[in-house]
Order: structure tokens, then C-alpha cells, then sequence
């Protein structure tokens, strides 16, 4: 009995344990790579595009096409069709579809790099703001505790007759809000934490804890410029680099154009090879060769238009995260001013109270409030600073979000084998 | 005359095929020259664009070399016409200027250079492995040169 008892007591224990897991911010960014389902969706869209490559350069090699063969004996000028069965090694449009799809799988994989530097981003993100939450909780806490206590001497002295009950109910009243704002915070920080799961790829019935990080002492920190950013941003930018090699495959469709006499290739351009399907190739020399040329050439320049807008996007989005950080640095004193003096003030009148001078309550509360407003606000700037470096740190893909361009992928795997 | 004329054509086609890359590989040297240039000055959007063409270039003709096979039987059949003693000093980049590159790329804990310039050494190390010993031996036989591998970490004592 007793050793069922105590299997028992074992297996609840370690039931118990497997529900809770701890993570840390360091962690995030190779959890979310491991788990995270829309990144694991799009490594597999790069595994495909990789297959293509294998799939295009052995659809070079002849291929045995039963139904072309019977034919033969019926009409020998068939054979002439059987080419791309026998030696589709001559038609260069095959050639060129493979040279197409090794492009779209360098394309694909920057593709997989924005996105995966997306949602490494967001769940940091997501995991600060969580803690932010927390922390806006914990002092949410202290402010009804330090109610609670001025409603206790004002309940005192409304007994005396020295403060008029409207005085404590009001009091009263506040008290019930903050318990609701804490409520509604509860549920937002449980909420945070139910999608940082779904990020991560972590089932939702274990219980995630998220360990605390050492915020930044702003202080510290320098001013920095837009000029030294910008350039390792453009050069690091997945969806500029992916406009590239899309625009580097585009000439091999023009020489499909070209050489369009010598057969069509029926192969796959590989995934994302579909943004050229709009553009007409002949199977065979015919008069619509210019057209098809021009058409390509036009592709080109919505590419390089596309290409255009994102630099900008990307400049815009540099330009508000460096004015941002500095900001945050500049009015860093304000902030600990604001919350210094907030802090002597409450320490004053609370002084006073217990002192037994005659303080009004609401002078009180408002001091409560003070504090309250100036914490949560110094809070929220150290978390700001964390988030605009996050946000900078993606921009340029430093820190968790470096990640080797494809050719340079590459180049350095190699040296590792 | 026939045969002779067929071989000639199927030789010169093989050079021009490769012509790009190897005159890449050429132009090396100028933008190295602009890389020790600009060495000593600030990194402005401008120097860092210098920085690119190199460390980029670099990188390009290490992937072509790497990922085309025949191009690689191609240089080692006509090693001594494309690699001399000269090579190393003329297109590789010394290594206290790589340093001072590494230092100034560094600002306020972010890496703000291209990622080419971080990984130069990684680089050099893999085009380093498609060389059989015998070649790389003519290559290091001038000391400066065998020096500045050495003071990269590319090549072990």
C-alpha cells in the first residue's frame, strides 16, 4: 500500500514539474527557431526550394517516357519531340530554370531570415512588455497597500469625527478601482504570457515563468547617429537582399525568352518562382519574343520600384528608433527627478500622519498617486530603452538576429566541414 | 588543322568562361589598395561602401570558386598563370588593418560594418581548403605573405 502511495506521490510530484517552465530572454531567440510554428512552416518552404534545385539539375538527365516511346514505331518524326525526354540537357531553358531555382532558394532563404528575425523579435518584445506588466502588478500592490493603510487612520479618524465619511467612502471607492485596474492587469499579463507560449511553440497547458533581466542603467548610455546605422541596416536587409536575387533570376527568364526556339522547359522555377508566371514565354520562335522581353524588363523595374520603397520604409523606421533611443537618454533625468520628488513628498505627508498632524487625506491620496504615476512611468522608460534596443538590434541585425547572408552562408559552411 | 582550330576554340571558350571571376579576383587588389586607404579615417556611409566592395568581392569569388567544381579543376590545372607569390601581398589585407576595421566597427556594443568584414578570416579559411598543400606551398614561399596568413589565423604554425 505504502509503495503505491508513494508512486504516487512521485508521479504527481513530476506531473506537477513538467507543468512549469522556466525561460529567459537569452532563450527566446533559439526556442522561438526550434518551435515557433510559422518559422518551422517556412524552414520547410526552404527545404522544398532546396529539393527543386536537386529536382531541376536531375531533370537534365534523360528520362524514360513509355508512352513516346510506343509511339515511335507509328511515327518516327516523333523522335524529334522525345528530345526533352532523351537529352533535355540540350534545351538551355532547363538550364536556366536551374540556375532560376538556386536563386529563388538564396531569395527564400532571406525570406525565412526576415521572418524569422519577425517573430524572434516579437516574442522579445512580447516577453519584456510581460515583465513591464509584472512589474506595473507589483506596484499597482504597493499603491493598495499604501491605501489600505491610509484608509485604516482615516477610518480612525472619521470615529473622532475629525474626517467627514464621504471622506473614507471616497477613499473606499478608489480603493475597489485599483483592485479592479489589478484584476484587468492580472488577466493581461496571463494573456502575454498564453501567446509568448504559442510563440515559442510550447504547449499551452505548461505553465511558463519568465525569468527577470537586468534593465539597462540609461544613464549610461551614449547618443547615437542615424549616418552610423544606415548603412549596415541596407546591407544586412533580408527583404532588399531577396529583391536582388529575384532580379538576378529575371535575366534567366529574358534568356528563356531567347531561347525559346530550342524547346520550353516545363520544370519548376522552385517556390517563389511564381512571381514570374505573369510573364508570356513562347514555346518556340515566334513574334511575341519582344513582347516577352519588354515584359521581363518591365518586371524588372516593378522590382527595383519595390526595392526602392523598402529602403525607405527601412530609413523611416531607423530614423524614429535613433531619435527614439535619444530622446530616452536626454529626458532620463526628468524621470528620476519626477519620481525622486514624488518619493519625498509621500514620505512627508506619511510622516505627518503618523505624527498625528492634521493632514487632509485627499493631500494624501494624492501623494499616493503621485508616486504611483511617477514609478510606472520610470519603469516604463527603462523598458522603452530595452525595446528600442531590441528594435535596433533588429534593424541591424546584431546580437540574436545576426544571421548570414546566403552566398555568405555559404562560403563560411564550408570552412567549418 | 580542323582538329587543331575545334581544340583552340574549346580552350579559349574554357578561359572566357571563368574570365569574370578571375578578372574579379584581379580587381581585388584595387579595392584592397582602398580598404588601407581609408584605414586610418572615419566610417562614414562612404568608407563603408569601400569596406563592401572588398570584403564583398572577396566573398563572391570565394562562392564561385567554391560552388563550381570545373572552375576549381580549371585553377589547378593553370595555377601558376593566376597565382604567384604576389597574390597574398596584392589582394589580401594585412592584419593590423583588419584589427584597427574590427575596433572601428564596433560602436556602443553594435556591429555596424557588414557582416563580410566580421567573417573575413572565416572566409579566407574555406577558399584556403580548395588549394592542394603543393599550391598553397607557392603561395606562402614569399615569408611576407606566409606572415600575413599566419597573423589572420588562416594558416596554422
Amino acid at each position: 500500500m505504502n509503495k503505491i502511495l508513494i508512486t504516487i506521490l512521485l508521479f504527481t510530484l513530476s506531473y506537477a514539474h513538467a507543468e512549469e517552465k522556466v525561460i529567459s530572454l537569452d532563450e527566446v531567440a533559439s526556442k522561438v527557431k526550434e518551435t515557433n510554428f510559422t518559422i518551422l512552416e517556412n524552414a520547410q518552404r526552404i527545404y522544398q526550394a532546396k529539393e527543386t534545385i536537386t529536382f531541376n539539375k536531375r531533370n537534365l538527365l534523360p528520362k524514360l517516357n513509355l508512352w513516346n516511346v510506343l509511339k515511335l514505331p507509328f511515327d518516327w518524326a516523333s523522335a524529334i519531340d522525345m528530345v526533352q525526354d532523351i537529352a533535355p540537357f540540350l534545351v538551355p531553358n532547363n538550364w536556366f530554370r536551374v540556375s532560376q531555382s538556386k536563386l529563388f532558394y538564396l531569395a527564400q532563404k532571406e525570406q525565412y531570415r526576415a521572418l524569422w528575425a519577425n517573430e524572434v523579435m516579437t516574442a522579445k518584445l512580447l516577453y519584456t512588455n510581460t515583465l513591464r506588466d509584472q512589474s506595473f502588478l507589483k506596484l499597482l500592490k504597493t499603491q493598495e497597500t499604501q491605501l489600505s493603510e491610509l484608509i485604516a487612520i482615516v477610518k480612525t479618524r472619521t470615529v473622532f469625527g475629525e474626517v467627514p465619511p464621504q471622506v473614507l467612502k471616497f477613499l473606499k471607492i478608489r480603493k475597489l478601482e485599483i483592485e479592479e485596474d489589478i484584476r484587468l492587469l492580472d488577466s493581461l499579463v496571463y494573456e502575454e504570457i498564453k501567446a509568448m507560449s504559442y510563440l515559442m511553440g510550447i504547449p499551452q497547458e505548461i505553465d511558463l515563468k519568465l525569468e527577470n533581466i537586468v534593465l539597462p542603467v540609461v544613464e549610461d548610455l551614449n547618443p547615437i547617429s542615424f549616418d552610423t546605422f544606415v548603412f549596415r541596416a541596407m546591407d544586412n536587409a533580408p527583404e532588399l537582399n531577396q529583391y536582388a536575387y529575384i532580379k538576378e533570376a529575371l535575366k534567366y527568364v529574358r534568356k528563356e525568352a531567347y531561347f525559346s526556339f530550342l524547346g520550353a522547359s516545363t520544370t519548376s522555377r522552385g517556390a517563389g518562382g511564381g512571381v514570374f508566371n505573369n510573364i508570356p514565354l513562347q514555346d518556340g520562335l515566334g513574334f511575341g519574343l519582344g513582347s516577352s522581353v519588354r515584359i521581363t524588363r518591365s518586371e524588372g523595374k516593378i522590382l527595383d520600384i519595390n526595392a526602392e520603397a523598402t529602403k525607405e520604409v527601412i530609413k523611416k523606421n531607423l530614423y524614429n528608433l535613433v531619435y527614439n533611443f535619444n530622446s530616452y537618454i536626454k529626458n532620463i533625468d526628468n524621470q528620476n527627478e519626477r519620481f525622486q520628488l514624488a518619493q519625498e513628498n509621500y514620505e512627508t505627508v506619511k510622516t505627518q500622519l503618523i505624527l498625528g498632524m492634521n493632514v487632509d487625506p485627499l493631500e494624501m491620496l494624492t501623494s499616493i498617486d503621485n508616486l504611483f504615476d511617477a514609478s510606472i512611468s520610470l519603469e516604463n522608460y527603462k523598458y522603452e530603452v530595452v525595446n528600442t534596443i531590441e528594435k535596433l538590434k533588429r534593424s541591424i541585425f546584431n546580437g540574436d538576429y545576426t544571421k548570414k547572408e546566403g552566398k555568405l552562408e555559404d562560403v563560411t559552411k564550408r570552412g567549418e566541414k | 588543322m580542323k582538329y587543331i582550330l575545334f581544340l583552340s576554340l574549346v580552350f579559349i571558350l574554357s578561359s572566357c568562361k571563368y574570365g569574370v571571376t578571375f578578372s574579379n579576383l584581379k580587381n581585388l587588389e584595387t579595392s584592397r589598395n582602398d580598404v588601407e586607404l581609408i584605414a586610418t579615417q572615419e566610417l562614414t556611409t562612404e568608407n563603408q561602401q569601400i569596406l563592401k566592395k572588398y570584403f564583398s568581392g572577396v566573398k563572391d569569388v570565394s562562392y564561385e570558386f567554391l560552388n563550381n567544381s570545373s572552375m576549381q579543376n580549371y585553377t589547378h590545372r593553370k595555377f601558376s598563370r593566376f597565382f604567384d607569390e604576389a597574390i597574398c601581398n596584392n589582394i589580401i589585407l594585412d592584419e593590423s588593418y583588419y584589427s584597427d576595421l574590427m575596433r572601428k566597427c564596433s560602436v556602443n556594443g553594435f556591429f555596424i560594418c557588414s557582416e563580410e568584414v566580421k567573417l573575413y578570416k572565416e572566409i579566407l579559411i574555406s577558399i584556403k581548403k580548395i588549394f592542394s598543400e603543393m599550391e598553397i606551398n607557392r603561395i606562402t614561399a614569399n615569408t611576407a605573405c606566409k606572415d600575413k596568413l599566419l597573423n589572420l589565423g588562416v594558416l596554422n604554425e
